[in-house]
């Protein structure tokens, strides 16, 4: 956990001080508010062991034990305000799936039985076979600078390039192992991003077509990491409550690379790779969670919305 | 679930569209962690008096373990 989180907790580090756990990748803790720890775990099985364990200490303490909370004093330190979506933007939810050809050369899920063959699944769990999450965030400018002006049938735009580029850089990365690489602008060795008026009431509705190759060698022979996609997408914009009402992408293409610390879990040759946007409401906090995993840092933030 | 695109989208039309997109969206069963009532990391505080408030315990999840060291 980055410090300056810790230091949210109404007491300047002291709750999550109590409440530490021995590394070992995903750690977890259950703990009261007031921050008697109950149980922790940690790896694969972590989670279950101190749910498990927590909750029966929890069973023994007193309702005034369970509601317990010394005082303390909200801080907001400043990453905090890059970690929140900007004001008046719109969050669309991604989620990145690996998928198959099946034996027709049909798109398909991958199922608990495919990931049995090792050697094209190599040390895949199911996790890999489910989609992961992550959120695309736009400023209300950017938004705005979607809708063509003088809307009539058949308008084609393109989809400004600071939009074009987060979504090729960010948001075509294969994140279904666990924390995504990023695209750089180099590597965007072609792309392209159009949106078409289909109908102007009483919705705009907007057809988006893309396609981009992603690579990091502009020699794909010599590219440790690719990804080959389509793009097509509908977006529907309601005039009279002034804002998106839908905001529904489908990008896929051939992948190739396995993850990206060293490439493990690769599979053989290229394979599908599919990524749906989709618009959310952003008031859950998985809704908030924000793009990058440092976007705390004032350079990654800043790169993400340059 | 299966998809007749070996080269999708190029042609798609809007169920193919939709298709795909449900393909990938979560299914029954998947992402199971998205249904938990997670509270913002950026606001331990706020977590920690609605907790109070229901009576409930506080789920930690740290990744890469150390709370107070740099990730």
């Amino acid at each position: 956990m980055l410090s300056w989180l810790a230091k949210t907790d109404g007491v300047a580090g002291a709750f999550i001080k109590a409440n530490r756990h021995p590394s070992g990748g995903n750690c977890f803790v259950l703990t009261t508010p007031g921050g008697k720890k109950l149980a922790g775990g940690n790896g694969p099985q972590g989670a279950e062991h101190a749910l498990k364990l927590g909750f029966e200490q929890w069973q023994k303490l007193s309702e005034a034990e369970r509601k317990n909370l010394p005082p303390g004093q909200e801080i907001q330190p400043p990453e905090a305000k890059r970690c929140a979506p900007p004001p008046g933007g719109l969050i669309v939810a991604t989620y990145v799936r690996n998928l198959k050809r099946d034996a027709d050369g049909k798109l398909a899920r991958i199922t608990r039985d495919d990931i049995k063959d090792r050697k094209r699944y190599p040390d895949w769990s199911m996790v890999y076979t489910e989609p992961a999450r992550f959120n695309l965030w736009l400023t209300e400018t950017e938004w705005k600078s979607l809708l063509p002006a003088g809307a009539d049938r058949g308008k084609v735009i393109e989809v400004p390039e600071p939009i074009r580029r987060r979504i090729f850089c960010y948001h075509l990365a294969d994140g279904t192992y666990g924390l995504p690489g990023h695209w750089q602008p180099a590597h965007i060795r072609s792309g392209t991003m159009s949106l078409t008026v289909e109908e102007t009431s009483p919705l705009l509705r907007l057809r988006l077509r893309g396609a981009a190759l992603l690579a990091t060698d502009a020699d794909l022979a010599k590219a440790h990491h690719g990804y080959d996609v389509k793009l097509d997408g509908l977006l529907e914009y309601d005039p009279a409550k002034k804002r998106f009402t839908r905001f529904d992408i489908a990008a896929i293409g051939d992948c190739w690379g396995g993850d990206w610390e060293g490439g493990r879990f690769k599979r053989p040759g290229r394979a599908p790779l599919g990524v749906a946007f989709q618009l959310v409401p952003g008031n859950s906090a998985v809704d908030r969670v924000p793009p990058l995993v440092h976007m705390d840092r004032k350079q990654v933030y800043d790169a993400y919305f340059r | 679930m299966t998809l007749g695109l070996a080269s999708p989208l190029a042609q798609a039309r809007d169920d193919d569209f939709a298709a795909l997109q449900r393909m990938i969206l979560p299914g029954k069963g998947d992402s199971r962690w998205l249904g938990v009532a997670w509270q913002p990391a950026s606001n331990i505080w706020a977590a920690r008096q609605k907790a109070a408030r229901e009576g409930k315990p506080i789920f930690l999840w740290y990744m890469a373990g150390e709370p107070l060291g740099p990730c």
